[in-house]
């Protein structure tokens, strides 16, 4: 009997996700332990990639440093910045010296929290551009979100009301997404499983 | 000592029967092709590349980015799964239009499984030889990182037509939408992280709700048998309504037979 070139991946997919999957729900000790193997070699592999990803970040942006692109001395200056927080790095005692914690504290955690920033003024410029009462359900969307407001600002005494949303309305609709999300995954499981998702790496 | 763990019988045989359906569903769609109603998001895919070919302004695509790395281990794996089969639906009909096509992601051990799904994409469309890996752009897995660089992308590459779809972080999300909305993109949205989703239905032009996610790969394939899996996801949620109607009646007469099952 000889296999495809693609049915390898298949049986391997078939045989490793139902193992991970038996691991979770049976109390039998091989299972479990072959169970732990699988997703240590996934973690194994994930852990890799980072150097991988980070080898594929110098080449792209050396790529545009060399091609003399408008922005180059962004792309150079990314470059130093990221050579110097390697070696930083590596310093002993690694991942938790002084110059590491100099850099995450006053360097890394300053610009996080002005981009975090930016989602405050993302929202505010969302609302402004669409929050418009051009239809019936778009009026409705309008008043639940005022509302939704007058509660987090506790303004005019409206907080009931809002809460009511909160609770009642916001929350069932939430768990109905997320259960409909977990049966759509069950099923995306069995396509994945079986092989029939043919989206991902294999030759059509 | 039990051979199942404890507190984990129910969700077995929930599973297990919600699989049966997709099983049965899949095979009798073989002969008998389900319905299933189209989505208006899956559907202006052409239209959403079609505008940035026309332009001459590149497609950015990215499968989310929630932080972290390692997600194709966890609860996620699911999205960014579902999330691939409409990068290679989106990265096949660029080829077609040939319309600049940027891919940008955050997790780094999906750098390879996405260069070889876009390179699958246009070796389908007959145009391997526009394939280069300049693509596929990682930044970092670090949120607000990977949300600088495709800002920078968004305005610097002038894009056109801007899809996200899958795991975000609901930051993000909003920035990232926010900032392709304020450069005049054509938008394609979705995720099925409900506190995420209200960002993309309200900037996008177009966008993918919860289940629309993981049915995505499903419905552009146009296989009847991956048809078939969606019409048994659809029995599997009368038989969850059904719980939650005998649920609410037992609890509230006192009969606590429907907790005690989901308990087991």
């Amino acid at each position: 009997m000889s296999l495809k070139r693609a049915e390898i991946p298949m049986i391997i997919t078939l045989v490793v996700g139902l193992t991970i999957l038996a691991g979770n729900f049976f109390s039998i000790n091989l299972i479990k332990d072959a169970s732990s193997m699988f997703i240590g070699w996934g973690s194994s592999l994930a852990a890799f990639s980072i150097f991988y990803g980070t080898f594929s970040l110098f080449i792209f942006f050396f790529k545009q440093v060399n091609a003399k692109v408008p922005d180059r001395m962004l792309y150079a200056w990314t470059l130093v910045v990221l050579v110097i927080t390697i070696i930083v790095g590596l310093i002993p005692p690694m991942g938790s010296n002084e110059w590491l914690n100099w850099v995450l504290f006053y360097v890394r955690a300053p610009i996080r929290s002005t981009l975090g920033g930016l989602a405050g003024l993302s929202i505010m410029s969302a609302v402004y551009r669409s929050m418009r009462a051009k239809s019936f359900e778009a009026s409705i969307f309008m008043l639940g979100c005022i509302l939704m407001i007058f509660r987090n600002a506790q303004l005019f005494g409206l907080e009931p009301i809002g809460e009511w949303i909160y609770n009642n309305v916001m929350v069932s609709g939430t768990r109905a997404i997320i259960i409909g999300s977990g049966i759509g995954t069950i099923a995306l499981g069995v396509r994945t499983l079986l092989g029939t998702e043919r989206g991902v790496g294999l030759k059509s | 000592m039990s051979l199942i763990v404890e507190g984990k019988l129910a969700q077995l045989l929930l599973l297990l029967t919600f699989s049966a359906l997709s099983f049965y569903f899949m095979n009798r769609a073989k002969t008998k092709p389900p319905y299933i109603r189209s989505i208006a998001a899956l559907e202006a895919i052409p239209e959403v590349v079609g505008r940035a070919a026309e332009m001459n302004r590149p497609v950015l695509f990215t499968p989310g980015a929630k932080e972290g790395w390692g997600l194709m281990l966890g609860k996620y794996a699911g999205q960014i799964i579902s999330a691939f089969s409409v990068m290679g639906y989106v990265a096949e009909v660029a080829a077609r239009m040939e319309a600049p096509l940027i891919i940008t992601t955050a997790w780094p051990e999906t750098q390879t499984i996405i260069a070889d799904v876009v390179r699958n994409a246009y070796r389908r469309a007959g145009k391997e030889e526009a394939y280069s890996s300049d693509i596929i752009r990682y930044w970092s897995p670090l949120e607000y990182a990977y949300v600088a660089g495709t800002i920078g992308i968004l305005k610097k590459e002038n894009v056109a037509s801007f899809i996200q779809i899958g795991p975000p972080s609901s930051g993000n999300m909003l920035i990232l939408h926010e900032t392709a909305a304020q450069c005049g993109c054509m938008q394609i949205g979705g995720t099925a992280r409900g506190d995420a989703l209200p960002f993309p239905a309200l900037i996008c032009d177009y966008v993918l709700m919860g289940e629309e996610c993981m049915t995505a790969g499903a419905m552009l394939s146009g296989d009847n048998s991956q048809l078939g899996t969606i019409q048994g996801s659809d029995f599997a949620r009368y038989i969850m309504l059904a719980l939650l109607v005998l649920g609410f009646f037992t609890v509230n007469l006192g009969i606590p037979w429907i907790i005690d099952f989901l308990k087991m």
